[in-house]
């Protein structure tokens, strides 16, 4: 002992007291509270439970095809899609398929400074070759979580990465500031105007911004449909986008855009002519002949990717008729 | 050079000493510094502690309430959430909101003015990272860099809000660690103290101190070295 050097007495009861100090926990600190910080929208716990909750409803009010208890689990667009097949299936004495939700394949949930809240599930669907990606969004800290976007994806549809950010939270877009989770900015607009030229494009093909889309299969369904019209009636078809919300950028850097289009669908019958809708989805608002004009209304509920080289394509949709009127 | 270190030692164990001490002293046997009961009182509908009223982590907090007020007073509820979700709660609503908290026990708060009432009850949300209710609730939590609020409100979110505060700080294994640290020091400064007078009382020692100054090349020097 007595040839040790100061300096190692020094530096070896440093290093003791260092390490009884950190063991006895008397270390306080100041705090370094960020000014703006994000809360995660869930963690990954709270989703299973949240989707876990859903599916055992779902499948209660799929069973009853009561539109109440749907309200009680889905809002906007969505609630009108299912309720309109609800109402179908109850008019027309359809087979009904409870919605089903199988084991989560992703969650995607972003950080976020205020409300609403949002998050993306993807699940396989039981019974099925399609899956589901799942919007939740609560839009009050005291308003429940409500699915709001379920846009159906093939079971092989990968939907790629989400890029994260050092907390582990999605980076995820705002289309109001037009800032990305991570403080990174485009232009504002950049998500809405994709998905207003796409439903140009699907008014009318050769509408300005339609070569930048690859011809994705929802197109190819859509034209198809356009197409098998009954003859002695005028046909025409109408697509607007609805306001865009959400947005989850991809660590390849491709984008992700949720999104809801709007499709009014009208005929206008000929002189001696008839329409009828017998044996489809719009005999159950319109069950006798027409002689003079209807209109449908749908909405389609899809998930575009963008992806980081290539042209945008819809990799998955929801959607379904959600009222009619006709003379 | 060695003389300096020395006293730089011993006064580093002096610290040692005191700081150990005033840790032991002021946690006490049961971890805990408490201060309290303080009066709090609201007439909106809550009050909330900023994100930064604590300005110290590293240690736990424990809150404990007691509701006061004329006749019957009302259950009070007493939680902890992320600032996003309380700023949503009740931000636009009257409340009362903590500022800054200084040990042992000093507030400035701020009074939010707010047309906007609180319909929901506290306890029917789900939001909450800790939560008690009743006449008498705890709740305790890490303070950390999570821009966090507690908030105090009645069980039924009606305004006007009073309660008694006991507030504690909590640091588990403080109290023997302030010892240990305390003992650690003791130990240093004593041995500190015998090398001074040790070395003061060893002309060997000086007088090898004095060689190895004229240079590494002498004999008595790489000796010297060997040696040490």
């Amino acid at each position: 002992m007595s040839r040790w050097s100061t300096g190692r007495l020094m530096a070896a009861t440093t290093a003791t007291v260092a390490t009884m100090v950190s063991a006895a926990g008397c270390s306080v600190v100041d705090r370094d509270v960020p000014e703006t910080a994000g809360k995660p929208a869930i963690r990954a716990a709270e989703a299973a439970s949240l989707v876990e909750q859903y599916d055992i409803a779902r499948s209660r009010a799929d069973a009853s095809l009561d539109a109440d208890q749907l309200a009680e689990l889905e809002a906007g667009a969505l609630l009108r899609i299912d309720r309109g097949l609800y109402f179908q299936q109850r008019e027309l004495g359809l087979a009904t398929t409870p919605v089903q939700l199988d084991q989560t394949t992703s969650l995607i949930a972003g950080s976020f400074e205020e409300y609403p809240l949002w998050f993306v599930t993807v699940n396989k669907l039981v019974d099925s070759q399609e899956q589901v990606a799942a919007v939740f969004v609560r839009r009050t800290s005291t308003a429940p979580w409500l699915v709001t976007e379920a846009p159906r994806l093939a079971q092989s549809t990968e939907l790629g990465r989400p890029e994260v950010a050092s907390d582990g939270s999605a980076i995820v877009f705002d289309p109001v500031t037009g800032r990305w989770s991570d403080g990174t900015t485009v232009e504002r607009g950049f998500a809405q105007q994709l998905i207003d030229d796409y439903a140009a494009m699907l008014t009318d093909p050769g509408a300005p911004g339609a070569e930048q889309f690859a011809a994705d299969s929802f197109v190819e369904q859509m034209r198809q449909l356009a197409q098998a019209q009954p003859g002695g009636v005028d046909f025409r078809q109408q697509w607007q986008a609805d306001t865009v919300r959400h947005v989850v950028r991809l660590s390849d850097g491709g984008v992700l855009i949720f999104a809801t289009l709007v499709r009014t669908d009208q005929y206008t019958v000929q002189p001696r002519s008839s329409l009828d809708f017998a044996e489809l989805p719009a005999s159950a608002y319109l069950p006798k002949p027409l002689r003079a004009s209807a209109r449908l209304d749908y909405r389609h509920q899809v998930l575009m990717l963008v992806p980081s080289s290539g042209k945008p394509l819809v990799i998955g949709q929801h959607g379904g008729l959600i009222g009619a009127a006709g003379s | 050079v060695r003389r300096v270190l020395g006293w730089l030692v011993l006064l580093f164990g002096v610290l040692l000493v005191a700081g150990g001490t005033t840790v032991a002293v002021f946690l006490g046997p049961d971890d805990r510094a408490s201060t309290g009961p303080h009066r709090l009182t609201s007439a909106g509908y809550a009050i909330l502690t900023a994100p930064d009223a604590f300005q110290y982590g590293g240690v736990d907090v424990e809150l404990d309430v007691e509701p006061q007020g004329r006749g019957q007073a009302p259950d009070v509820f007493l939680g902890l959430a992320h600032v996003v979700d309380a700023e949503d709660y009740l931000g636009g609503s009257p409340h009362t909101r903590i500022d800054t908290v200084s040990i042992p026990w000093d507030l400035t708060t701020t009074q939010v003015e707010g047309e906007r009432s609180v319909t929901t009850a506290p306890d029917d949300l789900d939001w909450w990272l800790t939560r008690d209710l009743g006449d008498d609730p705890v709740v305790d939590f890490p303070l950390d860099d999570e821009p966090v609020t507690a908030v105090l409100m009645n069980v039924d979110a009606t305004p006007g809000v009073q309660a008694d505060l006991r507030a504690s700080l909590v640091r588990p294994g403080g109290f023997v660690g302030g010892i240990a640290v305390a003992v650690i020091g003791v130990g240093v400064t004593g041995l500190s103290r015998t090398r001074l007078v040790r070395g003061d009382s060893r002309p060997g020692r000086r007088r090898t101190g004095r060689l190895s100054r004229r240079g590494d090349r002498s004999p008595n020097s790489h000796e010297s070295r060997r040696s040490g």
